[in-house]
Formats: structure tokens, sequence, C-alpha cells
């Protein structure tokens, strides 16, 4: 690759010349390469250490009168290098000649370098990195054998503890590994980590390691220390992780590159670190940014600068930061809680300077933004602005965008209503269909509240683009009246911007999710008068249809959530109070940012919230959280108060009084009043004997909680006076006094913690139920199968392919632990007895045919651990079922073996064997005709082939008629070959896998001579490592040959047998006829009857499984070769020691076999 | 052990959404059906006492939430039970096919010293409705494979048959308790007890 020319001093040093002309200098980096000896070890000592990595090959330019050399191309292999010499003798030399300058060669060199870089650079957009970090990128690649795509996101020097010793290296950190490499002094020391794999992270302080800090996995814990800006590091990594975790969460969260955010920053921006460590910290700003103010995922920071915002009500100036991004602009003062604003740019009129005259200092660099319509403008003002003509440019060409998109949407969202008559109407807030029986005091009171609101929005402003300051949180505290709830629901939690930026989605989404059929919406059909039965509105049609068009709209818009539990809950009260299409952008809101993940497949964000809840507990109460540990309590009264925001065990007309903080101030509301319930109630949990009494306290307790200030037409009855606890006023007030310190930020870095934690405990869980599954089936022990999980797991991650959903319950635990067969037969090579020869991907390809039941090209993992280990660790009767019946049709067909020499390595398979049986002849002289039976079966192959066909199926239908008299019939006709190889396929699976044998075994299908002698040969090539034993080369050749002869001897009985059958046989033999007309292959070998024609004495030789396993078992050699153990876990380590690629050679991969007895 | 000592009796009810256990659970201990039950979101708790052989015995019964990804979470009270009550509805097929994962998950997580002789029973709710889809003679064969779990026919609504099974239910789980409890004889009195129905003001029934 060339590189901008750079001036070179020292030319030799480290590097030796490989090739000279007279411009140019092909070299490459001593150390790199054969060369091995003190300087070489120092080299990349050095290297390593200081991590000026140069690329091991490069060009240099120099003219023959000058000291200084170019730097021009650099390479990291010799192939590479090569390609850019020859490019640059066909390119450039030609011209040099016809310059009489020096320095205009150097000129022009570096000219065409530079031009050929540019024309490059265009065509890779992302090509952003720096040429050194991309360099460092492709090391780390190359040091832990990564592919290309594992891009490097960063890198850090420190040292790895190794047991009591620092090791000096580096820390490379990419999207999904943390790694770590030093070489020092000829010992390398490599550490991988795949950042899914962790489940705790912490900065420790010990004795030994200081200003540590410390990654745990399931296997090991890994302390790192001496960074240089250790809070840096762990930032990045605890961002690595979630982004980890949450796509374990969901797979659909996996990483992509921003390329918009590439665009923006290439122009501005320093490029010091890579493009995605740039990214990420560009993400992570742009998450608290929406965070801060409540803004729509899609949004993205675009820039920040100090300045003071006009603050009309209190006429002040307020030092704060402007923020920027494509839809908003935001201001958050310096003072925290001060104020805040959010001004949408889509309400935006105009922004301009504000031309100033020299007496007012305090508007100095102004900015003014009008907002609003024609009818009511509001006037925004900023000042103090340093950067203000970069800021107004940049706000004008964001409006000029907004602009476009209103005049597109209002273009896009009218047609459809006109045209047709719509098949429903969004409901209005319920209550005001509703309203339930007034109450003076009532009534007087939300007056009152009215009153104070209005008066505040005179002050303060509207909607979303109200001053935000404490005077607003006070009125939130005190309870929002009724009516106003839609409103301020929607502009503080941020469900307006929202709705505001998809208009039509919702009835678009209604009308496509009502008709649909889905488990979603079934759920949701059950629970529809399940929600907020003691309200009018949902015993009535007109509440239930809302509702139903609300949750099924979501399952929709959300279908990794579709329907759970709790949302009907939380939907029918939005719909009390809110206006239907509002009630959908306020779940969708509550459900996505509020609180994420709660209501997934496994409510994963629920669960982690509760962890949260128990932390701060032992933290605040830590009497009472010893209690209710004990108890067992914690998840019992959490996970309904967290689901429904305690609308399901409150009177939800005093939960709706959280809600407003909850829309309000977001999650750590819910902390506040949980904690302060708890608090109040302390003293009497902790004199409860049992959970149940526990469970009863606090359920009495919190429907005890009312609202004086609601309409309360249901308080009278359901809870009447006696049973009152405390006002719900009080609790929020209380909750806000005593826990008001609790912070979003908090409650957000607490979050990833405990995810982090509860998706690994979920990984466990499952992986504990695959276990438990597959431990019965006796092949390996727990830790094998533990690390032939972890084996699969990891080539399910690393090959980011659709995972199965884990917790579908429809499926069973191990399905979703699936191989393919390109990983199977890796596996199987590494791990299988029988995968050393060279037929071994032929075994493998028939074993994987016999297991996979499902026939969906995948091995579950129950499957793939019998097909291992009915070959490595079951016992010799078994194995050599398996592999007779691997040499049965269906999964060896005459096709296969009449041509069996499909691949080179296949021919020579069948030469070796063809001269095994020779040698075995001249050994043995009684091997003659055999031999000859051996040469006779070519021509007769089909009909051998044909014949087995006919006797299996006849032995089928013996089997099922014992169990049930009427599967004859099942046989007839209607049958296709298909059916019979699914069957048969069955038959065979069931027949290996029993263990109790003599039932079975009469069951199994014969073996015809060609099928036999393939089989044979098979057993020669597994055994072959063994070969060299001369006791085991005998016993193959003296039990193959009397096999051949028992072959032969069946011929006699099988006259016998044929004539002696009954019915049964002839009905189920005229069936395998009718089947076999139907391939075109076979039909010649019927006459027209549709029977067999076949002349039997081609047809007669064959033996039985129990002719097979008894001669074998005879055989004392081989029945040890047939019982040998071989350890899976040894076979794992060589194998996870060598990186797999995928696409490499099954011969790549390692062959060391370590066989216990 | 002498018939004056009061028992406490922890009962589990399990089963799919909407098969009608809250609705089992209140017809049982109010003795009322009302359609008016949300759907329950975590457990919910009731308790009730019985006479039994001239035996008090306090039944703490648990309902639980029933959506499959509920399953697994909030499973600790399952610890200590005496006995579970399977409920499926006989108008539902999906329902009763659960009912394996739903035995196999509490025997798990309860993890019952005899796990094949851990007393369970079976209940096919919403009998009154039509039209059927799961006969008697099937629920009683899955019974039968089950080590002859007994099982009941029930209309939450009607009231059929919820007593007797109750009763059925309490008898297996004293069964239980009797096998295990010499282990806990040192502490024969530790569990005191709470009023029949919920007790009128709860607040103060810790204060003793
Ligand atoms: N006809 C009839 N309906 C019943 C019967 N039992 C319950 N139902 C109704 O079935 C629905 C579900 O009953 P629930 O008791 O809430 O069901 P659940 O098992 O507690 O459901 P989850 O709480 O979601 O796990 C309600 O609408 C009940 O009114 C019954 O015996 N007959
Ligand atoms: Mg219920």
């Amino acid at each position: 690759m060339f590189v901008k020319p750079d001036e070179v001093l020292i030319a030799n040093t480290f590097w030796e010349t490989e090739e000279t002309s007279l411009y140019f200098v092909l070299q490459h980096r001593k150390g790199h390469g054969a060369i091995k000896g003190l300087s070489s070890l120092l080299v990349g000592t050095i290297d390593s250490i200081f991590d000026t990595k140069p690329a091991p090959y490069r060009i240099l330019h120099q003219t023959p009168n000058s000291e200084v050399y170019y730097l021009v191309a650099c390479g990291m292999t010799k192939q590479e290098i090569l390609g850019d010499w020859e490019w640059l003798f066909a390119n450039v030399c030609e011209t040099l000649h016809s310059f009489e300058n020096e320095e205009d060669i150097t000129e022009f060199v570096n000219c065409k370098i530079e031009s050929v870089i540019a024309a490059n650079q265009e065509s890779e957009i992302d090509d952003e990195d720096s040429k050194s970090f991309k360099l460092i990128s492709d090391k780390f690649q190359r040091l832990f054998g990564l592919s290309k795509d594992e891009k490097l996101v960063n890198y850090y020097s420190c040292s790895y503890w190794k047991g009591k010793f620092p090791r000096q290296g580096w820390m490379y950190m990419s999207i999904n590994y943390c790694c770590f490499y030093a070489f020092i002094l000829g010992t390398d020391t490599k550490v991988c980590i795949r950042w899914s794999e962790v489940t705790g992270l912490n900065a420790k302080n010990s004795f030994l390691t200081p200003d540590a800090i410390r990654i745990v996995t399931r296997e090991k814990t890994y302390y790192f220390s001496m960074f240089l800006n250790k809070s840096e590091t762990l930032n990045l990594m605890e961002q690595l992780i979630d982004l980890a975790v949450k796509r374990l969460i969901d797979d659909k969260k996996s990483y992509r590159e921003d390329k918009e955010l590439l665009n923006k920053l290439s122009k501005n921006v320093p490029k010091k670190a890579s493009f995605l460590k740039r990214d990420l910290d560009a993400r992570a700003q742009s998450e608290a940014y929406r965070m801060m103010f409540r803004l729509p995922a899609s949004e993205k920071l675009d820039g920040s600068i100090d300045c003071t915002l006009l603050t009309p009500y209190n006429r002040k100036h307020v030092a704060g930061r402007l923020f920027l991004s494509q839809n908003y602009i935001c201001f958050e003062s310096r003072v925290k809680a001060q104020v805040s604003l959010v001004v949408p740019l889509r309400d935006v009129i105009v922004a301009e300077k504000i031309e100033t005259s020299s007496s007012n200092q305090s508007l100095d660099k102004a900015v003014i933004v009008t907002a609003g319509n024609t009818l009511n403008r509001t006037n925004f003002i900023f000042a103090q602005i340093l950067d203000r003509d970069f800021v107004v440019e940049k706000l004008s060409e964001l409006l000029a965008r907004t602009q476009e998109m209103k005049v597109f949407n209002s273009g896009n969202s009218n047609n459809p209503m006109l045209d047709t008559e719509p098949l429903w109407k969004p409901q209005k807030a319920l209550m005001t269909l509703f309203p339930l029986g007034p109450i003076p005091e009532v009534s007087k009171r939300q007056q009152q509240k009215t009153k104070d609101w209005e008066e505040h929005f005179n002050t303060f402003g509207r909607g979303v683009s109200m001053y935000r300051t404490t005077e607003v949180a006070k009125l939130v505290l005190d309870g929002i009246p009724d009516h106003l709830r839609m409103e301020i629901w929607m502009s503080f939690s941020g469900a307006l911007n929202v709705k505001a930026a998809h208009p039509g989605y919702y009835r678009s989404l209604v009308d496509r999710a009502l008709g649909k059929h889905s488990t979603a919406n079934d759920e949701i059909e059950r629970d529809l008068h399940r929600s907020l039965p003691e309200h009018p509105a949902f015993q009535n049609d007109i509440g239930i249809d809302a509702l139903r068009r609300v949750l099924c709209a979501y399952a929709l818009h959300n279908p990794s959530i579709g329907y759970c539990q709790a949302m009907n809950i939380v939907a029918s009260v939005l719909l009390i109070y809110c206006n239907e299409e509002e009630a959908f952008w306020l779940l969708v809101t509550l459900c996505e940012n509020l609180l994420p993940d709660y209501y997934n497949q496994r409510v994963v964000g629920a669960v982690v919230d509760q962890g949260i809840l128990d932390e701060l507990t032992l933290e605040y109460l830590p009497s009472l959280h010893d209690k209710l540990l004990q108890l067992g309590m914690m998840n019992m009264i959490s996970l309904s108060w967290f689901l429904t925001i305690f609308l399901c065990v409150m009177p939800y007309e005093s939960a709706v009084n959280v809600m407003d903080c909850f829309f309000y101030d977001g999650a750590k509301v819910i902390f506040q009043v949980a904690l302060m319930l708890l608090e109040w109630n302390q003293d009497k949990l902790l004199q409860c004997k049992d959970e149940g009494e526990a469970m009863q306290l606090l359920s009495e307790y919190l429907m005890g909680i009312f609202n004086d200030e609601g309409r309360g037409a249901i308080r009278n009855k359901s809870y009447d006076e006696q049973k009152r606890t405390v006002s719900i006023q009080v609790l929020v007030y209380e909750a806000y006094r005593k826990y008001g310190f609790l912070t979003t930020g908090q409650i957000e870095r607490l979050r990833l913690k405990h995810r982090l934690r509860v998706v690994q405990d979920l990984e466990d869980t499952c992986e504990r139920n695959v276990l438990r599954c597959v431990i019965g089936d006796g092949y390996f022990t727990k830790p094998e199968l533990q690390e032939l999980l972890g084996l699969v797991r990891e080539e399910i991650i690393s090959q980011k392919k659709h995972i199965p959903d884990k917790h579908d319950p429809t499926l069973q635990p191990y399905e979703a632990y699936k191989v393919d067969f390109d990983y199977f037969k890796i596996l199987f090579a590494a791990l299988s007895p029988w995968g050393k020869g060279e037929t071994a991907e032929h075994i493998a390809a028939r074993i994987f045919h016999l297991m996979d039941c499902n026939r969906d090209g995948f091995l579950n993992f129950r499957e793939l651990t019998t097909a291992i280990g009915l070959t490595s660790t079951a016992d010799p009767a078994q194995r050599l079922k398996l592999l007779y019946t691997i040499h049965l049709p269906p999964l060896l067909n005459m096709d296969d073996i009449k041509s069996p020499v499909k691949t080179e390595s296949g021919a020579e398979i069948a030469s070796e064997a063809t001269e095994f049986f020779t040698n075995a002849e001249k050994s043995l002289e009684k091997n003659m005709d055999c031999l000859s039976v051996l040469d006779d079966t070519s021509p007769s192959t089909n009909a051998a082939g044909f014949q087995w066909q006919k006797n299996f199926t006849s032995q089928m239908s013996m089997d099922n008629s014992i169990s049930s008299q009427s599967s004859i019939t099942e046989q007839q006709p209607g049958s296709s070959i298909q059916d019979w190889e699914s069957k048969s396929l069955s038959n065979l699976r069931n027949l290996v896998q029993s263990k109790d044998s003599k039932m079975n075994l009469r069951s199994v299908p014969r073996m015809s001579q060609p099928h036999f002698i393939t089989l044979w040969k098979t057993v020669c090539d597994i055994s072959q490592e063994e070969l060299k034993n001369l006791d085991i080369y005998h016993a193959i050749a003296d039990v193959g040959t009397l096999l051949l002869q028992l072959g032969d001897v069946g011929k006699q009985f099988f006259v016998g047998r044929d004539e002696s059958e009954d019915s049964l046989v002839s009905a189920a033999a005229a069936a395998a006829a009718c089947s076999s007309t139907s391939s075109a292959g076979e039909a010649e070998m019927s006459d027209k009857n549709g029977n067999p024609s076949t002349p039997k004495s081609e047809i007669q030789w064959y033996i039985t499984v129990e002719q097979f396993l008894a001669t074998i078992l005879n055989a004392q050699v081989l029945v040890d070769f047939f019982t040998k153990r071989s350890s899976i876990s040894d076979n794992i380590k060589v194998l996870k020691g060598k990186r797999i690629n995928r696409f490499s050679s099954i011969v790549e991969v390692p062959a060391t076999v370590k066989v216990k007895n | 052990m002498a018939s004056n000592k009061k028992v406490l009796l922890k009962v589990i009810i399990l089963g799919d959404s909407s098969v009608g256990k809250t609705s089992l659970m209140n017809q049982y201990v109010n003795r009322k059906f009302s359609n008016q039950y949300k759907a329950t979101i975590g457990a919910d708790f009731l308790t009730k006492e019985v006479t039994i052989d001239d035996r008090t015995v306090t039944m703490q019964i648990w309902d639980t939430a029933g959506q499959e990804r509920f399953q697994s979470l909030g499973v600790a009270f399952y610890r200590g039970a005496d006995c579970c009550v399977l409920v499926f509805d006989v108008t539902a097929p999906n329902t009763f096919k659960s009912l394996d994962s739903w035995r196999d998950e509490f025997l798990i997580q309860a993890a019952p010293r005899e796990p094949d002789n851990f007393p369970f029973v079976l209940l096919g709710n919403k009998v009154d409705l039509e039209p059927r889809a799961i006969s008697a003679k099937r629920a009683q064969q899955w019974c039968q494979s089950k080590n002859d779990i007994p099982y009941f026919e029930t209309s939450a609504k009607e009231g059929l048959n919820v007593e007797q099974a109750f009763l059925a239910i309490a008898k297996n789980a004293l069964a239980q308790q009797n096998q295990t409890v010499d282990l806990y004889n040192e502490f024969p009195d530790q569990i005191k007890l709470t009023n029949t129905q919920r007790p009128s003001n709860g607040s103060d029934s810790c204060a003793c």
C-alpha cells in the first residue's frame, strides 16, 4: 500500500534491503521472518513495548546523490509489497529517466504517489483511520487470529498480571474482544476475552495490584493495571460490554457503524483515535444528551457550546450550555436543575442574530430563536455564544432540513384520510366519556390546581418548550389535574416528539394489526377484560376496543416485545387520561426509553431494576435487606411494582400520581417510592415470620394508599376508610424528600452493572437447562458437555448467525445451540476418533444425516453430543451398531458405492482398501474366493441395492406390525421414496440410540455385500493409526474375511427363509416394489406386474448385525479399539488453541488425539 | 401429631395465563366468582383456615402469573411448598400441553426431597364452557402417567367441585407435611396464624 511520502532518516538500522533499483529500495524489517538471534529478538521487543509497529515491508525512494530517503509504500506481506514494487516499475520508472534534475524526480515521485493515494481513498469511504492505526489494527487481527471485520476500537498500554507477575504490553479492544499481548524477550503472553463472556467488571484496588481493572469471566479472573488513563479505559470497556450484553438480550441490537458520523467527523475533528472509538464516544454522548432532554432514540448530538439563556420569568441571564441536534435545540443551566429548555426545530419559525448596541453587554453575541405559529409566538434568546456565526449557520442548515421534512410529511398523511371512511375512529380520553361521579371537594381542588398550572404556563411557557424549573417540579409532585395529564405527560416524557416524527403511523399500524392472527393478539384478547375492570370504561366495548387497538398496534410495532402482561394495565390507565394515539405514543416511550427491556421475552429490564432495588435497600435499609433476603421476598414484591408502576398494587387513582412524576423524572421515581414504602413498613416487616405474612402486610398497605384529590368514585367501595394507610401525596412528597438524591445517571450506571449480571445469569440458566436435557444421554460428563457447549456457543456468536430464541418456550432448550455441517465436520474431525482418517468427511456426512431428525441442515446440541458420543464414548456394541447403520441405505446408497471415488483422497482410500485386502490375501490363503466375490459385485450393484431396499422395507413392516397391525396399510401405495427414506432414517436412529439390544437387533436390516465392503474399508480407515500394531492389522483382516464367509453362508439361509416367510412379508415386498417403480432407475428391475425380477443368485449374500457384532466382539483387539474412550476435553483444548477458521479445510485441524482407556 | 397443633400448608397454583387460577383461588377462599380480576402480575396470595380430620390447618395459597415470560421469575416461594396445584382450561388445548413444563419447572425450582412423590393435583377448569377440547379421559391418562396425580374437573364460575378439589389439595399437602414433619419437630409452633380471610386491618396483624 502506498503511503504519503515521508522522509526517513535512518534507512538501515532495523531494516534489511531485499531489492534495489536506481531510485527505489525494497526492505524488510529485521526480526521479521526466519532470522533469529539477539537483534531480531530485540527488535520484536522494542516494537511491542513502544508500539512503533512499522509494517514489516517497505519501499523507500532515494535519488543517487541524495541523503534523504522517502518512505513511499509499506506492506504487511511480501506479496503486497512486491505488487507495489512492480507497479512502480511499470508506471513510474520509465518516466523518471527523462528528468534531468534529481529534485524533479523526487518531486514527481511524491506527486505520483500522492495522487494514487487520493484516488484510492475516494473509492473507500470508510478508510478513515489513520494509516498507523490501520497497521495496529492489522497486527491485532493477526496476533489473535481474528477476521478482517474485527476492527480495532482502541489500544492501551498496560500490565497484565499473570499470577504475581505483571507483564507490560498492550491491551487491544475491538467490538467483540478484549485482548492483551506482551512480547518480552522471547516469550509472548496472549489473552483474548470475548466481551459477551464477561460476567463482571470493576476497578479494584488490592495490595498486589493497585489501581487495577478486574475482568471476570466464567472461567477466570483477569487483572490489568498501569493504565495511563484508567477511567477512559474503564468507560470504553463498560460501553463495549454493554453493547455485547444488549446483543445477548436482543440480537437485532448488534452494533453497526454510523457512516453519517463518519462524514461529519471527517470534516473538522482531529483523527486521533480510531473511527470506531470516535463513533462509540459519539454514541455515548448522544445517549446522555437524549436521556437528559428525553429525545427520541434517533436523535444524535451534533455539538454543544457555552452560552447564556435569557429567562423572561425572572429577567435573568442563566449560564449554561446549548446543545444542537438534527431536530432540537436544548439548553441546560450550569447550576443543576436551575432551568432547562427543549425547543423542537419543527416549532421554530426563524433563528437569527441579534445586532446589539454596545450598551447591552449581556446580549452580546446573541441569537434569537422564534417558535410557535403566527398567532402565538415565543422567543428564546441565547447570548454570549463565542462562535455565533457557526451556530447560526448550523441552525439555518438544520431548519431548512426540518422545513423540507414538514412539507414532505404533510403531503403524505393527508391523502388516505379523505379517500375512504375509516373503519375506526381514535378514541378520546375515556374520562371524558365516563366521567366519575363528581365530588364537590375534589372538583374544587382540581379547579384550584388547574389555576395554578395556568399561571405557570403564563410565566414559563407551555408545551415541550416550557422553561423547566423547580417550579414545575413542585406542581408535578402535587399531582397533575386530570385534564392536563395528557398534555404534560406527552411533553415531559418526550412522547410528543416521537409522535411528531411519525405522523399517520399509528393509524396504519392499527389497520395492519387488527385483523392479524398472532400469539400476541391472542394473548391481548384474553387480557382485555382483565386490565382495569373496576373502571366503567372497561366494562364497555368503547374502552375495550380502544385498548385492543393500542396493544395490538404496539405488538406489531415492536415484535421483540409483542405483548407482555402488565402492559394492558398501563395502557388502560393511559387511555383513561389520554386520547388513543397519545396513549399509544406514551406506551412506546415508556416501553422503549423509560423502562428499557422491561417487557421483553424474559422481562430482563424489570429483573435488572429489581437487582438495583435490592442493592439500594442494602445500602439504605441494611437490616431490612437481610430480612427480605431471608424471606426471599424481593423479587416477589417488586416485579409487580416495577412492571405496572404500582398501578396494579395501589388503587390506580393513587398510583397515577406516581406516574405523573415518572413521566417527568424517569424511572428513578419508582425506586424512590419503593424505598419509602419499604422504610415505612420496615418495623412491621422485621417482625414477620414468613413471606406470606410479609406479602400480605405490604399488599394491604399499598391497597390502602388513598388519593382524596382523585375523582375517586371507586374509592368508597373497594377500600373503605378503615383500610386507608397513607395519602399518595404524602408518599410522593416524602419519597422525594428522603430519596430524591437518586439521580437518573446513577440509576443508569447501576442498570449497566446489573444488566450484565442478569443477562449472564439468564445465559447460565439456559445452558443449565441444555445440560440437564443432554446429560441423561450419558455420553459425556458434565464438564465435557460444558466445554462442548462453550465451543458451540462461541461458534454461534462468532458467525453472527441468527440465534434461535433461547427463550422460545415451544422449543427444547438445546434447540438454541445448533451447528451446521461445516462446523460439525470440524468438531467431528477434532473430537471423534473416527474423524482422523481419509473417509472422515464421508462418515461425518452420514452421521450428520442420520442425526438430523428434523432435516433442517443443523444438528441441535443434543443431536451433536449423540453423534460424537456414539463414536467416542459409547460402549463398543453401540459404536459398532452405528458403524453398521451408517453403511446401510438410505445413508449409504448404491450410487455412493459405485463411485466412491468422488475425491482424490477417496481414490486413495479405495485403492488402499483393495491393497489391504490383497495383502490380507497374501498372508491368509483362504481369502481367495472372497476376493473374487469382491470383484464380482460391481456389475450387480444396482440389483443388490434394490434387493437391499426390499429387504429393509419388509423388515420395517414387520416391526410395525408388532406394534400396530394397521401399519401395513400405511405402507401401501401412497408411500413415496422420500417417506420411506425418512421413516427408515428414524428407525435407524432409534436403533442406534437404544441400548436394549436383543429385540432391536433382530429388526436391523441385513447388509449386502457391496455395503459391507465399504463398511470394512471404513473400519480400516478409522483404525489407520493403529494399523502399525500388527495385532489389529491381522484382526481386521481375519474378521473381515470371516464376515465375508458368513455372508456366503447366509445365502442358503436366505433362500430358505424367503420361501417360508408369511404373507406379511410378501405384502411388504409388494409395497416396496410399488414405491420403487416410481424411481426411474429401478423400473427396469421389475417386470410388468411390478414384481422384482432380480435373479436370486446375485442377491443372496448378506450379513446381519448380530453376525457383525458377534464376530467383531470376539476379537479382543478390536473390542479394545472400540472401547477406548477418547478424552474430548483434551481435544477441545487443542481445538481451542488453534482458532478455527471456518473455511479452512478439515485437514488443517490438528489431528492430535490422546486416547485413554 | 396432636390434633390441637396448628399447621400451615403452603400451596402453589400454576398454569397458563387465563386458565382461571385467580378465579379458583378466590372462589375457594371467598366463595364468590367475579369477572373483575386483573391478570396476575408477579404473585398474589390468600389464606384460608380449614378443618381436616379434626385438625385446623391454615392454607396459604399462592397464585402466580401465567404468561410464559414470567415462568421462571420470582419462583423463590416455590420452596417449602406442600402441594402444587396445576390448572388447565378444558376448552384450550394449549393450556393442557404446557402442564409438563409447569410441572418440570416446579420440581426444579422447588427441589423437593422426593420429586417423584411430591403431591400435585390437577384441575381441569371451566367445565361450564363448551366446546371442550380436552376430555376427562385424556387428562386422567396424563395424571396416571405422572404417578397417579388426583384430577378434578372444576368451574370457578359455578363453584363446581372447587371445594372438593381444595379439600383434596389440603389433604395431600398435609400428608406430605406429615412425612417430613419430624425434621421440623424442634419448632412445631413456629407458624402463627392469620385470619381466614384477609384480615380487616392488616396493619395490625403483625403487632403480635
Ligand atoms: N366460564 C368460565 N370462565 C372462567 C372460569 N374461571 C375463570 N374464568 C374466566 O377466565 C378468565 C381468566 O381467569 P383468571 O382467574 O384471571 O385466570 P388466571 O389463571 O389467574 O390468569 P393469569 O393471572 O393471567 O395467570 C377470566 O375472564 C375469568 O372470568 C370458569 O370456571 N368458567
Ligand atoms: Mg391470575
